[in-house]
């Protein structure tokens, strides 16, 4: 029991000394808070922090408390005997951006760590992260799980990573954080620990080695969430003009689509005119026809089916079909069509309505 | 009339004819009575809409057995129900699974050995849901369960069947993931418990300690409910599994129709030689008889190669004309699964009229029930023997079995010998949970799913020691009392249940460009089978391998026509690295420990359909595999030697024949599979070993293979090694040193015993007609070397 406490006391020295390196305190047994709160003018590449205020409208609707939230683990794989040893939270407030960073010199800071992410979560209106959704809440959540705490809060929550991929995802060699950073924010991170080194300089600092990569785990995972915070207005921004960004423009009008702005859509797509292929095309026709503008739309479907493409016909030949009830051009469209049940029912009644003497009375 | 019970069954009068015309190749036989039902009415307790579902089904009341396992599981006692094919085992957990579902949405978790037996169970879990609209969901979760679908099976499947596979590898590590549902765990059903011995069954034990720690975590304490076929000692397999008493229900209360077993030894075409005919002959006659008079056969062969052979053999007599239905199927591990599949299919509605299958059909795979079953060869246990054998035999109906005995020592020994086949208990399933290479990978593996505390226990080694073991290797770190995971790893990942090889191999058939995968080898035996120039056989289609890439796990073949088919040479040596305990007396010594084995696999021979002659080799080029292992060996010294012996050669053919007694004797006396047990013959510091050459003579070779005159080498020191065919052991070699003096009592009785005049291989293996012209019987060598090792420990009155 002495050998434990001696033991104990030396850790405790341990935590508090990197806690006075890193301008933190100890919050619990094992656990160093670092706080600092940034001035909104402060520089983050060639965005400003000011920038974290902008709306992020359509990612989300909220006039709240937004968060970016990133952890560093012990490992990537995932499953329970992962870790997160650290988690960095930045936060947008009127006057500053206010980071926090919980930072674990032992497992016993644990819990102490997941009560306090518990609170903030509390009060957060809006979470923005980059595979959040798939890696670090799910992580943080199971380790709460293993501490026998209750739920953690599920404030709404937008993986910056999922749009980025739909919209980037032939624009640009890779998805990363980094990548986003320099293509968006044109931040070029300098002497940055790689992500992938941080389970090593924890696991290094638990064995006793001095705390050098830990502090530079720390600035990594600081700039990591605040790109976040400034990120989601970035992104918001190519959505208004993808064209401007080389973004795919459908994934923009897929976006606007999903928040209800039906008429934005239209107008990126037709912004992206002369940039959109098949697929694009006829997201712009599907557009229009929903925006009543069928004559528009069926002139993109005409071209389009004149070039091969198999839905432009069959959207062809439900126009004519139920819009136009000019049956005879709606079975040229559907006799093109491949072969299957459903464009068998569909000539089958064309060849019916075609037909003297039946028609429209049959329903 | 009912059908099967008249004088004119046709099992019965194919019976009567085998009898008649081969009387002499008989050995022995029996008949087992029909065994009427044992019945008892349904469990009063029983909620009525499960009692309704059941009689909707047609079950009015339970078989004994049945009704007595419900008993025990309903009041909270872990259970083993023994129960032989089709006698309705899957009631005796179903129905307390069921009950208490209905009562209090208890879950249950069933664990099959394969995903096959998983699909099968929880269509029938279906029925009876529908049968009485129960409302209880049952699914599978298992590799093939998409991701999207795996959410809905943890938190609404009231029954999830799974494999121990991917309870190691995807649900025990993601456990908080699980959390509801450990938390309302009530059921662990292990069905086809006898699959889980040797090394598997050892880590599949470390894995249910595993689901006992991460269950208590979430404070509940599920029943066990095993089954599992005949074996010797189900409630001590059990127990080893669960790691807690189990009540064993052991009598049968199914009804069953009568059966024949014949003992089939094949006629001696050459009396000098002792040689016999093959049993792939025979067994091929049996099975052609069978089919002809119209009975659905399945026949048993010991290897897949052998499936392959008896398929091509059956296939040219019935699938000879292609436009007409296929009759006759082949059915082994290998397969890809949707083969499998379609074959299970085909079997199920009557399709085929004729199986050949590996063990892999041994396994509660549902293929309807057969007339006659043939077993190519003893299947080296008692209790495989009966499991294969069960195969044939629907109620109410007479069924066949006959075991067709290979010229292995073994088999003529039980052929030879009746009554211990008639008169003995099926084997023990052992395990050893405790291996330490095992139990230290499963350490790791719950280590990562919760900390361990000081104090916490895991096995029945010194858990502390092995966690300060992994604390030095960085995989875990300690503080205050408990070792928390801190490596950057999965450890469930780099541990596989099945074997320790990394990965199975694929087959992929590139004739004319394409890239098919046709099957699949496991790392084990790819070094055997798929070597470059080998043909390797689908349904009985010779491929023949082009390229194999080693590192990519690939085989690239194509499709053939030969008329030969490759069998591998197998070089192996060993090296004594530590003696664990030893019998000395300065002539001999017998002791057991721990030794470093490399194997190589230099050539192969090719081998000519039904002459078999011998009308090729290849050279084949592969990486050496190593492995540490167990081994029991004897050895004598060289002066003893020069006493019994006019020269070295005949030495090195006694000791190989002795060897080659030994072994299966041991397998035996192990109550072992034959192929779980090694042999080799050699110079116990790797100095030189000894194999069997083309011309039946011993050969001594030198580590990098080059042959070496016997009288040249300058310490000859032969050893008998039988080693435990696992890396790190499993505990079969410490018990052979235990009865080393039945070892090589039984191996000289076996040899003594044999009616050949000079050797067979049904004693001291294949011998040649010179060996007559040699001057001396390598029966007499074996014997020699035996007695030299008997003379160390006088063998114990029986």
């Amino acid at each position: 029991m002495l050998v434990s406490n001696r033991q104990r006391a030396g850790d405790a020295e341990r935590t508090a000394g990197l806690a006075r390196r890193l301008g933190g305190e100890v919050v619990a047994r094992h656990l160093i808070l670092v706080e600092s709160r940034l001035p909104l003018e402060t520089r983050h590449g060639r965005v400003r922090l000011a920038d974290s205020l902008q709306p992020v409208w359509p990612l989300a609707a909220t006039q709240g408390s937004i968060s970016g939230i990133d952890t560093e683990t012990t490992g990537l794989s995932g499953g329970t005997g992962t870790t997160a040893f650290m988690i960095g939270i930045a936060q947008a407030e009127p006057e500053h951006v206010r980071v926090r960073q919980w930072l674990l010199t032992g497992f016993a800071g644990e819990a102490a760590m997941l009560v306090a992410l518990a609170e903030v979560l509390a009060g957060v209106d809006l979470m923005l992260s980059y595979n959040g959704k798939s890696f670090d809440l799910p992580l943080l959540r199971d380790r709460r799980r293993l501490q026998r705490g209750a739920a953690l809060p599920e404030p709404p929550h937008v993986d910056l990573l999922h749009l980025t991929r739909r919209l980037f995802r032939n624009a640009w060699p890779d998805c990363r954080l980094g990548t986003a950073e320099q293509r968006l924010l044109g931040l070029t991170r300098e002497d940055d620990l790689p992500g992938s080194e941080a389970p090593r300089a924890w696991r290094d600092y638990l064995a006793g080695a001095p705390a050098d990569d830990l502090e530079r785990v720390l600035r990594h995972n600081a700039l990591d969430v605040l790109s976040l915070l400034v990120l989601g207005p970035a992104l918001a921004r190519v959505l208004r003009d993808p064209a401007a960004f080389a973004a795919d423009p459908v994934a923009a009008a897929e976006t606007w689509n999903r928040s209800g702005d039906r008429e934005q859509a239209l107008s990126v797509l037709a912004g992206s005119r002369d940039r959109l292929d098949t697929r694009g095309e006829l997201a712009l026709a599907w557009a229009l026809r929903r925006a009543g503008r069928w004559t528009e739309a069926a002139a993109i479907w005409e071209r389009l089916a004149r070039a091969g493409c198999a839905e432009a016909m069959e959207r062809l030949a439900k126009y004519h079909e139920h819009v136009r009830r000019d049956w005879s051009q709606a079975l040229v469209y559907a006799s093109r069509l491949e072969e299957g049940p459903e464009v068998q029912r569909r000539r089958r009644r064309l060849v019916r309505r075609l037909s003297p003497g039946q028609g429209r009375l049959e329903f | 009339m009912q059908a099967g019970t008249g004088i004119d069954d046709p099992v019965r009068r194919l019976v009567r004819r085998l009898q008649a015309r081969y009387a002499g190749r008989i050995t022995g036989g029996v008949v087992l009575p029909e065994r009427p039902a044992q019945l008892l009415p349904l469990p009063g307790e029983l909620d009525p809409r499960l009692a309704a579902a059941l009689r909707a089904r047609g079950v009015q009341q339970l078989y004994s057995h049945q009704r007595a396992a419900w008993d025990a599981v309903t009041a909270g006692r872990h259970t083993v129900v023994v129960t032989p094919t089709a006698s309705g085992k899957t009631l005796c957990y179903n129905l307390p699974v069921l009950q208490a579902a209905l009562a209090d949405r208890a879950k249950a978790l069933y664990l099959f050995p394969t995903k096959a037996l998983s699909q099968d169970q929880v269509a029938e879990l279906i029925e009876l849901n529908d049968a009485g609209s129960l409302g209880i969901r049952a699914f599978t979760f298992d590799g093939d369960t998409p991701g999207d679908a795996r959410r809905a099976v943890r938190t609404k499947g009231d029954i999830v069947v799974s494999n121990p596979d991917m309870l190691h590898q995807g649900v025990l590590p993601h456990h908080t993931k699980w959390a509801q549902f450990f938390e309302n765990l009530r059921f662990v059903v292990i069905d086809e418990m006898h699959t889980y011995r040797g090394v598997f069954g050892s880590h599949v034990a470390n894995v249910i300690r595993r689901l006992r720690r991460v269950c208590r975590f979430y404070g509940s304490d599920p029943v066990f409910v095993l089954s599992s076929a005949t074996i010797a000692n189900p409630g001590e397999l059990a127990e080893g599994l669960i790691g807690e008493p189990v009540t064993a229900i052991t009598e049968n209360g199914a009804p069953a129709g009568e059966r024949h077993l014949l003992l089939w030894n094949p006629p001696v075409v050459n009396a000098d030689l002792g040689i016999r005919a093959s049993a792939r002959s025979q067994a091929t006659r049996i099975a052609r008889m069978a089919v002809k008079s119209g009975l659905k056969t399945i026949v048993f062969a010991q290897s897949r190669l052998m499936v392959e052979v008896l398929t091509k053999y059956l296939k040219d007599v019935f699938d000879a004309d292609p436009r007409r239905p296929t009759r006759v199927a082949a059915y082994r591990g290998g397969y890809l699964p949707g083969q499998r599949r379609e074959t299970e299919k085909a079997l199920r509605a009557g399709n085929v009229d004729c199986v050949i299958a590996t063990s892999a059909l041994e396994l509660g795979v549902d293929i309807g029930s057969l007339d006659v079953c043939v077993l190519n060869g003893y299947p080296g246990t008692i209790a495989a023997t009966w499991q294969r054998l069960g195969r044939a035999g629907r109620r109410m109906r007479p069924s066949l079995g006959v075991l067709v005995a290979t010229s292995q020592p073994l088999d003529q020994y039980i052929i030879r010998n009746p009554d211990f086949f008639l008169g003995s208990s099926p084997e023990h399933a052992r395990i050893d949970p405790d291996q330490l290479l095992i139990l230290l990978d499963h350490v790791r593996c719950a280590a990562f799913e919760l900390p361990f505390r000081r104090g916490d226990r895991f096995g029945k080694e010194n858990l502390e020691e092995l966690l300060g073991y992994l604390e030095e290797h960085g995989v875990l770190h300690r503080e205050d009392d408990t070792w928390h995971w801190t490596e950057d790893s999965y450890p469930a990942q780099s541990v596989s249940l099945r074997s320790v090889a990394e990965g199975n191999f694929v087959v992929v058939d590139s004739t004319g460009g394409g890239r098919d995968i046709i099957a699949e080898v496991d790392y084990s035996s790819a070094a055997e089978t798929i070597y470059e120039g080998a043909i390797y056989m689908v349904q009985a289609q010779p491929y023949q391998v082009e390229r194999l890439d080693w590192t990519g796990r690939k085989a690239f073949v194509t499709r053939t026509a030969v008329d030969y088919y490759t069998d591998a040479i197998d070089y192996t040596r060993l090296k004594i690295l530590d003696r664990f305990e030893n019998r000395q007396d300065g002539r001999t010594e017998t002791a057991h420990g721990e030794v470093h084995l490399v194997r190589r696999i230099p050539g192969y021979k090719k081998i000519r359909y039904y002459s078999h002659e011998n009308i090729g080799y290849g050279n084949i080029d592969l990486p050496d595999q190593e492995m540490h292992t167990t081994a029991a060996w004897w050895e004598v010294a060289p002066e003893v030697l020069a006493e019994c012996f006019p020269n070295r050669q005949q030495a090195l053919d006694g000791f190989l024949g002795a060897a080659y007694a030994m072994h299966h004797v041991a397998a035996l006396i192990a109550m072992s599979e034959p192929q779980d047990i090694g042999r080799a013959v050699g110079d116990g510091d790797a100095r030189w070993f000894a194999t069997v050459g083309a011309d039946g003579r011993g050969q001594m070779r030198r580590p990098d293979g080059g042959e070496q005159d016997p009288a040249q080498e300058t310490r000859f020191r032969p050893a008998v090694f039988l080693y435990d065919n696992y890396p790190g052991g499993v505990g079969l070699a410490a018990p052979l040193f235990d009865q080393r003096a039945q070892v090589t009592a039984d191996a000289a009785r076996l040899i003594r015993d044999c009616e050949c005049r000079h050797g067979c291989p049904a004693c001291v293996g294949p011998i040649l007609a010179s060996d007559e012209e040699r001057g001396f019987s390598p029966k007499t060598a074996a014997l020699t070397v035996l007695a030299q090792f008997q003379s160390n420990e006088p063998e114990k009155p029986a």
